[in-house]
């Protein structure tokens, strides 16, 4: 049977983002923050201190783990990796978000019908 | 970046929670210096702020903020920092800070008044008692211009070097000033410590603290301030900002009399510095206790030799010609290594309890270890004749101002600009103030003015000539705008002399083992 993570649902801004941010591969958090700004064409930029208030609960419901690859020596941050549960969050958030879209495209298409 | 924002930072996130500080507070000071220029001071102070006030409403109340929920758009979810908004105002930056500091204090207040007394007030209390006794000395004049004495009263606080590319050239190091915590050392928080039962006279003052803070906070929660409100909240901000730039006294050089500790593992190679861009600072140091590094078990360094041991051995930066003997290659930058180091699990735990001053002493202890161990260091301590500054009374006598009984020993800056300084001290001896990081320099600073007892003063003073090394040339630069200061505002003055100071010999000293 197919996992429900309704109760996590909607997701953030900043988790989306992040979880987003995790789907290109294995980030350190500084990763992260430039990928953020680069996914939202530099409009966001997320702080140090919202990145890692949601690392720390996206590792706590096991959403993101510590990457197992070993940092190189003159870096000495850790690295995050998305797990599976936090892909399929994504997915279903992702989903959530085009029923969303598809609403608000109907929704403004009738009422550009009626002003016409 | 100035050291002042660094320290504004530093200061923020370590008052977060210490479970959240040990896990991430070493890679967002790691990312603040990186992400600083393109996203602004401004909004990050604003996002750690934001971060201090999610963190601890998640610890205190637990229930009610659900830590572990991700999902939607109340105050304590993410947050973006809208760097492209502009709405901040000081206001609304100044607010912040006092709701942050009124939280933390807070808190504060309610472990003070708990039942129960951990460790590390017990470690605190001695260590109060210890900065007490050091100021009785100094009243009864014992320690005046005894520099090993004056380390009883100022427990050395280590220093966390950074430098950049053009200070390198420079030889010049600038300190990064340790937090308010290192501020109990020197006994100016001492005074309600000397019993280890509260009192029904403590219990009075920390209620009226603590309706003082409610009143304010609910004064400050309102979005239309009058006037008057400003005002308290200027005064407010002023101690929230001032507090983290509260310049501690240096320590003297360290003299380990027990068996030192060490790091469980530790590796040292040669260092090359990779290409940075201009204006990037390469943090140099970071370690429990330091401004960056305080939340890690890890301990990483980069330098020559002698930077190496005038960090280990507590030597004030910049004064590494006080390292006399050894091969060439001790001095030259050439010999640069990395150290990454590991604090043994056991001994962490413990340094958990200690004050920031104590982790920095615990680690140069360490580092002192490792050097005798991979370098085969072995020195010993000489006290030699050198060109030093003596601080004597000025034409027309001295301006200062007396301190008032009970007055707190202070010594901050209250502000800072690119163009200059203003410093203001409160119950400052002279011993102390030759001490002070404001007359760090080349050379050592002696107090010849014969002035007894404690003064109050505000001293302002341009940053544009620094203070350079010039040790050992007599009659070698002007002098910087700082000595002008000196005399004009203090009615004191510093005249190039002779005086003994205490040096580092290196006996013996080779190229590190293989790891």
């Amino acid at each position: 049977m197919k996992p429900d993570y309704s109760d996590l649902l909607p997701l953030s801004p900043a988790t989306l983002h992040v979880l987003l941010a995790l789907t290109g591969g294995d980030l350190h958090g500084y990763g992260i923050m430039l990928e953020v700004a680069r996914q939202s064409g530099g409009q966001y930029k997320m702080g140090p201190g919202t990145l890692y208030d949601n690392i720390k609960k996206l590792l706590k419901l096991g959403l993101v783990e510590e990457s197992s690859a070993a940092s190189s020596e003159d870096e000495p941050r850790r690295r995050y990796r998305l797990t599976q549960m936090g892909h399929s969050v994504l997915a279903a958030e992702t989903e959530r978000l085009a029923g969303v879209l598809r609403e608000a495209r109907r929704g403004l298409r009738l009422h550009e019908e009626r002003q016409s | 970046m100035s050291n002042f924002q660094r320290r504004v930072y530093g200061a923020i996130v370590r008052l977060h929670p210490a479970d959240f500080r040990n896990e991430f507070g070493c890679e967002m000071a790691l990312d603040f210096e990186e992400v600083l220029e393109s996203n602004g001071f401004v909004a990050l102070y604003f996002d750690a702020l934001l971060s201090l006030g999610r963190q601890w409403a998640a610890c205190v109340f637990p229930e009610t903020t659900s830590q572990d929920s991700i999902a939607g758009q109340s105050l304590l979810a993410g947050q973006y920092v809208m760097i492209s908004r502009g709405c901040l105002t000081f206001f609304d930056l100044a607010r912040a800070s006092v709701l942050s500091l009124m939280l933390f204090l807070l808190i504060g207040f309610a472990m003070t008044t708990s039942n129960s007394r951990t460790v590390g007030i017990q470690a605190g209390h001695q260590d109060h008692q210890r900065a007490h006794n050091g100021l009785e000395d100094h009243a009864r004049g014992e320690g005046k211009g005894d520099r090993s004495s004056g380390r009883e009263l100022i427990p050395a606080p280590n220093y966390d070097l950074a430098r950049d590319n053009t200070a390198a050239a420079a030889g010049y190091f600038r300190r990064a000033l340790p937090s308010i915590d290192d501020l109990p050392d020197r006994g100016w928080r001492t005074k309600h410590s000397s019993s280890t039962e509260p009192t029904v006279e403590d219990h009075l003052w920390q209620a009226i603290a603590f309706a003082v803070m409610a009143l304010l906070t609910m004064l400050l929660l309102r979005r239309r301030p009058s006037m008057g409100r400003k005002m308290v909240l200027g005064a407010f901000s002023f101690l929230v900002f001032a507090a983290p730039v509260a310049l501690p006294l240096y320590g003297q050089i360290l003299h380990a009399s027990e068996p030192l500790p060490s790091f469980e593992v530790a590796t040292i190679r040669p260092w090359e510095p990779p290409p940075l861009p201009i204006g990037q600072v390469l943090p140099m140091k970071v370690s429990p206790g330091s401004l960056r590094g305080q939340m890690s078990d890890r301990v990483h360094f980069i330098g020559q030799a002698a930077i190496l041991i005038g960090s280990a051995y507590n030597l004030q930066p910049g004064h590494e010609d006080h390292i006399l003997g050894g091969p060439d290659w001790v001095q030259q930058q050439a010999h640069r290594y990395q150290i990454q180091a590991k604090i043994e699990e056991s001994l962490y735990a413990a340094m958990q309890k200690m004050t920031p001053a104590q982790q920095r002493e615990q680690v140069d202890l360490m580092e002192q270890s490792l050097l005798a161990d991979r370098f085969k260091l072995k020195v010993h301590f000489e006290t030699r004749e050198m060109p030093v500054y003596a601080l004597v009374v000025a034409k027309g006598g001295p301006k200062l101002t007396p301190a008032k009984d009970g007055e707190p020993s202070r010594l901050f800056n209250t502000a800072e600009t690119e163009r200059g300084i203003e410093t203001a001290a409160t119950a400052i001896t002279l011993d102390e103030l030759v001490h002070s990081p404001l007359l760090f320099g080349g050379r050592d600073v002696i107090d010849k003015t014969g002035l007894k007892g404690a003064y109050d003063f505000t001293l302002k003073w341009g940053r544009e000539q620094p203070i350079v090394s010039d040790a050992g040339q007599e009659g070698g630069a002007d002098a910087p705008l700082l000595f002008t200061a000196i005399q004009e505002q203090l009615g004191l003055r510093l005249v190039r002399s002779k005086g003994p100071v205490e040096v580092i010999v290196v006996d013996h000293i080779e190229q590190p083992s293989a790891n």
